[in-house]
């Protein structure tokens, strides 16, 4: 039973971390909440479900095209709305505003090409889960751990080691001072819409293998992943981790005490306790406060 | 005719749910999502009081708006402490929380299936039935919020609250009470939108929660924004239009299963469309443009 919720904990945390890191890395350059990520997110499992079931192709080919559409299409979105409004110096509410709008027409688009029901990609039978130490994991669930620790570690290498990561932390910091000393910003927010895009695209993906894609799945993780970045603390991948296991640990073990239906009251208690008294986050430094 | 008085109906409800959210938004400059939440609460209390207890319309009024009101100090709270960005999170949070009650406590709301059956109002002897009465009622109630939001708006109140759109931290340097202010404008906000929940229950007679999710807070917003923010006419135009504007559909043959999702791309490619080339809306006087105080 133990051995079952932590189980749960480590996939619930894992699809966190993918969200929120592919979130933060947008967040922390331009400044602003991109809402429109979370209809990515279902873009990404909605395109390979185009690919697998229409098109027929592999599973594994299906993926990596979903996922460089999805890419692309966070790009579309940078340049054709965030761009010229940033030009103009609009204010964070406005961008805000726009990427709400983003949200409901591409989440309608999908709803009318798709419909609204649950809908499954079928690549092999369905089997009873792997049992390890006694609980069970799901092949589609083990994917996104190792996804989730994979791409965790490879964020935190670039982001501290490459000088991509380098330009990535200077842009974040002070947009205007990295252009001075020769950092395009504007290409570095472009390189992190289109990242950030493509692991959020992956973690739909995975989690429709997981439960099914439905249009409005991309809003609950969004949701989460942000309470996730802001519990953690902006600019922190140790921060996501952390922040990460402790939600996924007080969702599960409140689920399994109080009943499914809290999860998202447990979720938000947490972050109104932690941002009234910590607003950084909990591994967060002072000097980031934009709050 | 009927077709004609729905629609009618349906755009004071807007109006009124507008309005409110336009005291945050417009005149105070803080988005909140959270206000189909609040148009739910006022909806399920009038539907469980009269279904439950029984007890007359006025009451139930007088309940939905306080406890509407209650949870918009809830809100209101935070939004003292935290600034623009990570509020708006909080706001998200309470539509999903209050959605996830709704749609999970099913011994007390009825869960997805909903309360049916809700009875015709009856105040004070004047019973309510036909669609006629209705608009009516609609009516006389949207002008009350009308000019209650005109009183609040002309009065010293709204000043504190435009100063604080306009720039926050000099408000608070002048002396005025902002925390105070905007627990306020989240109250008033929050009753007003019960009032349209009360009037969209015993209307309908039926309700779920799947009237009150994010989308139809966002719907709410673009209402605001697209009719105008910061102006008292802006809400009354966004309803008119954005209510107006799908059911013209119908008329074009599009198939009916996909004017809902027509519906919700109109208001969704709306709102980026007007934030782009004309941020203030139609009639309105915030154009979201000033910068606050630089960081």
């Amino acid at each position: 039973m133990i051995n079952q919720i932590i189980i749960n904990i480590l996939i619930d945390s894992s699809c966190y971390i993918l969200v929120a890191i592919s979130f933060m890395l947008i967040y922390q350059i331009c400044h602003f909440f991109h809402f429109a990520h979370g209809i990515i997110l279902a873009a990404g499992a909605y395109l390979a479900f185009l690919f697998k079931m229409h098109y027929d192709l592999p599973i594994s080919i299906s993926m990596l095209f979903a996922i460089l559409l999805s890419a692309l299409l966070g790009c579309l979105i940078e340049i054709l709305f965030y761009r010229p409004l940033k030009k103009r110096d609009s204010q964070h509410l406005i961008l805000l505003l726009v990427s709400l709008g983003i949200y409901i027409v591409i989440e309608n688009t999908i709803s009318i090409l798709w419909g609204n029901s649950l809908k499954v990609i079928r690549f092999r039978d369905i089997e009873e889960g792997m049992k390890v130490f006694n609980a069970y994991i799901t092949p589609p669930q083990l994917a996104m751990v190792i996804a989730s620790i994979v791409i965790s570690g490879f964020a935190a290498f670039v982001l501290k080691k490459t000088k991509i990561g380098y330009m990535m932390r200077a842009v974040a910091s002070d947009e205007k001072l990295a252009n001075i000393t020769g950092i395009d910003s504007r290409s570095i927010l472009f390189f992190a819409f289109a990242i950030g895009s493509g692991i959020v695209a992956l973690s739909g993906i995975l989690l429709s293998l997981d439960v099914g894609m439905t249009p409005h799945m991309g809003m609950v993780p969004m949701i989460m992943a942000i309470v996730v970045m802001m519990i953690g603390g902006i600019g922190n991948i140790a921060g996501i981790i952390l922040g990460s296991v402790l939600l996924s640990s007080l969702q599960n073990i409140g689920a399994w005490y109080f009943g499914i239906q809290w999860q998202e009251t447990i979720a938000f208690m947490v972050l109104i306790i932690i941002l009234l008294n910590r607003p950084q986050g909990l591994l967060g430094s002072k000097a980031k406060v934009k709050f | 005719m009927e077709y004609l008085l729905h629609i009618l109906i349906m755009i004071c409800i807007y109006v009124i749910l507008a309005q409110s959210l336009n005291l945050v938004i417009g005149y105070t400059g803080i988005i909140s999502i959270a206000h189909a939440a609040f148009y739910g609460i006022g909806a399920y209390t009038v539907a469980l009081m009269s279904l439950k207890l029984g007890t007359p319309f006025s009451l139930n009024m007088v309940c939905a708006i306080t406890l509407s009101g209650l949870c918009g100090a809830l809100i209101g709270v935070p939004s003292a402490r935290l600034k623009g960005d990570s509020f708006v999170v909080i706001t998200f949070g309470f539509q999903i929380i209050t959605f996830s009650i709704l749609n999970n406590c099913v011994a007390l709301t009825g869960g997805p299936m909903g309360l049916p059956g809700i009875p015709r109002p009856d105040i004070f002897g004047w019973r309510i039935s036909s669609h006629y009465e209705f608009l009516i009622l609609a009516v006389l109630l949207t002008g009350v919020i009308f000019l209650v939001s005109r009183r609040i708006t002309e009065s010293p109140f709204g000043r504190i609250l435009k100063a604080i759109r306009e720039d926050e931290m000099f408000a608070i340097a002048a002396g005025k009470d902002v925390a105070m202010c905007k627990i306020l404008v989240f109250i008033i906000s929050s009753s007003m939108a019960a009032v349209a929940g009360a009037i969209y229950a015993y209307y309908i007679s039926y309700i779920d929660p799947t009237s009150f999710t994010i989308n139809e807070s966002i719907f709410i917003i673009s209402l605001v924004i697209i009719g105008g923010a910061g102006s008292l006419w802006g809400p009354v135009v966004g309803a008119v239009v954005l209510v107006i504007l799908p059911e013209l559909l119908r008329f074009v043959g599009i198939p009916s299963s996909l004017t809902a999702n027509l519906r919700q791309i109109l208001y969704g490619g709306l709102l980026v469309v007007f934030m782009i080339w004309r941020p203030q809306g139609l009639v309105g006087e915030y154009g979201f443009q000033f910068e606050k105080t630089k960081k």
